[in-house]
């Protein structure tokens, strides 16, 4: 079973307030959790792939059962320092906490960075299918979202980019000096 | 084919089914219902996670479904919009448990 006051404490440093009467903020509560389970925020709620994306039964459980002592409950809940790193991180990419937002970068995340390890281009085929009613830049800029989150560069993928920006640098140096010549 | 004591059992535990949500639509239906809980889920959720269910069968299983009093439609706002969502019900919830035990002993034998 999760940490439902670890939970708590994590919206309360995310100014997320868990009214359960509200679809929308349910599914905030929701995605947020999950993504904060890959960024290392872990609360030990099991996320499984269902109908809305990735989704636990269980913290919805727990959310409904304990949400009126939840000023209670969210100052019990212990956070580590990496945790309020972490939190402060995920609150200032994701600023606003918009739903849809947070619904496509945890459906791409979840397939992409979590135990299927997805790679990116089926992953975001299988987000566009199941978000199917987002347009192109919201499903854009979520999966961006995630990936500014949770992507972690490979030594291949620090290689390639290096060569990459050597190329831009080259292009920018070539231009400054046009600029000043010497 | 002799008739066994576990299968005399199972078609005897089948009379407390209700046989009318045996159809593929139905099951998958409440089956994805069920794991949502008091979630729920919008219809166009349900009609992404099925794409091989044309939305004339998908429509008609659902009032089904809730004519039978095993799901509940409520209309909900999310992202500025108003949908309908759909959600189990305590029944649905107890009727697609008990089939999906009958199933599960009809299938292990």
């Amino acid at each position: 079973m999760g940490d439902i006051k670890k939970v708590f404490a994590c919206f309360k440093e995310l100014k997320i307030k868990p009214n359960v009467d509200s679809f929308e903020n349910r599914v905030r509560m929701q995605k947020a959790v999950c993504i904060l389970d890959m960024m290392g925020v872990k609360t030990g709620f099991r996320f499984g792939m269902y109908v809305r994306g990735p989704y636990s039964p269980d913290l919805t459980k727990e959310i409904f059962s304990n949400v009126r002592n939840f000023e209670k409950i969210e100052s019990e809940g212990k956070l580590t320092s990496q945790d309020r790193k972490n939190l402060e991180f995920f609150s200032d990419v994701m600023r606003g906490m918009d739903a849809p937002m947070l619904e496509i970068a945890a459906t791409f995340a979840f397939l992409a960075y979590g135990e299927k390890k997805m790679p990116y281009r089926e992953a975001l085929e299988e987000v566009r299918k199941l978000k199917h009613f987002y347009s192109s830049t919201q499903l854009l800029l979520g999966v961006n979202k995630a990936k500014e989150l949770l992507f972690v560069p490979t030594e291949e993928d620090k290689k390639i980019m290096k060569e990459e920006f050597a190329l831009w640098e080259k292009a920018s140096d070539a231009d400054f000096a046009k600029v000043n010549p010497t | 084919m002799p008739m066994g004591a576990g299968t005399q059992e199972i078609a005897e535990r089948s009379s407390s089914l209700n046989p009318r949500i045996f159809s593929l639509p139905r099951l998958l239906l409440l089956g994805a219902l069920h794991s949502l809980g008091r979630d729920g889920a919008p219809y166009r959720e349900l009609k992404a996670s099925m794409p091989n269910m044309p939305d004339g069968v998908l429509f008609a299983n659902l009032n089904i479904l809730e004519q039978m009093g095993y799901i509940k439609r409520e209309e909900i706002t999310y992202a500025g919009k108003t949908m309908t969502a759909f959600h189990i019900t305590k029944e649905g919830d107890d009727e697609f448990q008990k089939a999906r035990d009958w199933l599960k002993q009809w299938i292990e034998g």
